[in-house]
């Protein structure tokens, strides 16, 4: 489901000597069903603004809308937000820490069973997500501490997928994981997304970007500065240079190229094989 | 003067009774070198940190530190000798301060008042935090927060510093200004010895020599020219290699001859 935030505004500590305004006159749709990319320097506002989605903080005015669920500042007490917070997974950074219960099962059941789902339900919900997640059944009765950190990752997610929500919020999922793990990881997200869900996930690494994003949105100081195609992101050397985002090694590679001659289209690079493939269609090589 | 800043030979470990991590490593380590150890998540990397520090007991073999087999007597003074950096910025920031926190190994070390002050300013100018010294952790940002525990580190100046994953929770520009760091500090004190732990590749390439550990074992133990052209060796253990080696692998498979294994080395040759 779509979501749309229009003239949002964010400030913390309002009316007091720490005020900080974190976000400003925030316009944007992130649409049904992509993989929307969140890039910005550390403090332009990425985690305040995901954080609105789920009313875990509520807009200083402005709103944000969610499939219809409307979210403004005069919301004192939000009556539908059980209904959205069912409908908005968010996993935060370093998820894992936030895993509690004795086992494995208990703690991926614990929220559906918060929800209101009966015991054996969310045994059976938590089961699935487990499996899709990749998490073996001979862990199911394990502690969840005494898993490696790619697992404990991985059973962390579980726990917000459990209920299937609509949006996949996502901070900064594979920092810290090994390059294997990094790249199962984010296959897991394309593999949820293609059942039909919204995923929306903060990153610096720009590879991840071009790679599985549909959209990249880019902050900075809190202010949206662009929503464009990922690859779009890099046609201006200035703009991005003035961001102070990585260029992917594969881009600034298919850019070099075609200051000598080459005709690759930016679009199609997205790995190191699909550069590939641009470069054998040169005539060249022919 | 020795000339091995560690030699490990023959170790077995495993934190408890039934687990073996190492069953037998060992491996050197020269005086000013800088050596890159890489694998997986649980490959047993960050226990070798443990070990060097002496935070865990070998069950055999010895780990020489300058010479000097690690026990429980010499330990308190060889760690003087060794400085660590850990991964999370946060977890490591001690002071409510810059300041504080450069001071605070000092203060344990009982240099005097007056002295501390010349060397948490020569070491937070070193490391470029000069103008945050008062400033709080929580208004820095995570490579800030990294600078500031190497510079902490470095003004108990030892003579091997260990990094321990310290980049991997940093975004690229904190990567970025730490790779910087670590070179500079060798280009100053070619005696110091670095041993880094690492997921970054591009790091690693700019090592004197590439440990890779798999399942408590090394596998590969080269400069990184050698290694990383080991592509069949490293898939196996689940390794990625830089950007630049790979191409060159990609375009050769694909039919497009090329030699070079860096980036402008290939751009010359694809635009001959």
């Amino acid at each position: 489901m779509p979501v749309v935030f229009s003239h949002l505004n964010y400030i913390y500590s309002i009316k007091t000597p720490m005020e900080f305004s974190a976000l400003k006159d925030i316009n944007l749709q992130i649409e049904d069903n992509s993989f929307t990319m969140i890039v910005g320097h550390t403090g332009s506002g990425k985690s305040t603004l995901v954080q609105q989605i789920n009313a875990l903080l509520i807009p200083t005015s402005g709103i944000v809308d969610v499939n219809g669920i409307v979210v403004d500042c005069n919301v004192k007490k939000l009556k539908n937000i059980k209904e959205l917070r069912k409908g908005v997974g968010l996993v935060f950074q370093f998820p894992e820490y936030q895993l509690f219960e004795e086992t494995v099962l208990k703690d991926v059941s614990f929220g559906p069973k918060n929800f209101g789902v009966d015991n054996k339900k969310a045994t059976e919900l938590a089961k699935e997500a487990l499996n899709l997640v990749g998490i073996d059944e001979s862990l199911f009765d394990k502690s969840p501490f005494e898993l490696s950190g790619g697992q404990k990752r991985r059973v962390a997610i579980a726990g917000v997928i459990t209920l299937k929500p609509k949006v996949l919020i996502l901070d900064e999922p594979t920092a810290g994981l090994d390059p294997q793990g990094s790249r199962e990881m984010m296959k897991l997200f394309t593999k949820i997304k293609e059942q039909g869900t919204t995923i929306i996930m903060i990153t610096h690494d720009m590879d991840n970007v071009i790679r599985y994003g549909t959209d990249v949105v880019v902050l900075a100081k809190g202010e949206l500065i662009k929503k464009c195609r990922p690859y779009e992101l890099f046609l201006d050397q200035d703009s991005f240079n003035s961001l102070s985002i990585d260029e992917p090694l594969v881009i600034k590679m298919a850019k070099r190229l075609n200051q000598n001659g080459y005709h690759i289209s930016l679009e199609n690079v997205i790995d190191i094989d699909s550069l590939v493939q641009e470069i054998k269609k040169e005539k060249r090589y022919e | 003067m020795e000339n091995k800043a560690i030699e490990i030979s023959e170790i077995e470990f495993g934190y408890y009774k039934d687990q073996t991590i190492f069953s037998n490593l060992s491996l050197d380590v020269n005086v000013g070198e800088y050596v890159c150890v890489i694998g997986h998540n649980g490959s047993g990397k960050s226990t070798l940190a443990k070990l060097l520090v002496g935070l865990n007991e070998v069950r055999k073999g010895e780990i020489k530190i300058f010479g000097q087999v690690l026990n429980e007597e010499n330990i308190y003074s060889l760690r003087k000798k060794i400085g660590i950096v850990f991964q999370n910025p946060d977890n490591q920031f001690i002071g409510s301060t810059v300041r504080d926190d450069i001071a605070f190994g000092l203060e344990n070390a009982c240099v005097k008042h007056e002295d501390m002050e010349e060397i948490i300013h020569e070491y937070a100018k070193k490391v470029n935090m000069e103008e945050f010294l008062d400033k709080e952790p929580g208004n820095l940002s995570g490579g800030q927060k990294q600078r500031v525990a190497i510079a902490g580190t470095l003004a108990m100046n030892p003579s091997l510093l260990i990094m321990d994953e310290s980049t991997s929770m940093l975004d690229p520009k904190g990567k970025r200004e730490i790779r910087e760091l670590t070179n500079m500090l060798r280009q100053e004190n070619k005696k110091l010895t670095i041993i880094s732990i690492t997921h970054d590749i591009d790091e690693a390439l700019q090592a004197d020599r590439v440990i890779v550990i798999n399942q408590g074992e090394v596998v590969l133990n080269d400069k990184p020219e050698v290694v990383f052209k080991n592509e069949e060796k490293l898939k196996e253990v689940k390794l990625d290699i830089p950007f630049s080696y790979k191409l060159n692998q990609v375009l050769n498979k694909n039919n497009i001859k090329v030699d070079s294994v860096d980036f402008e080395g290939l751009v010359k040759e694809l635009c001959q």
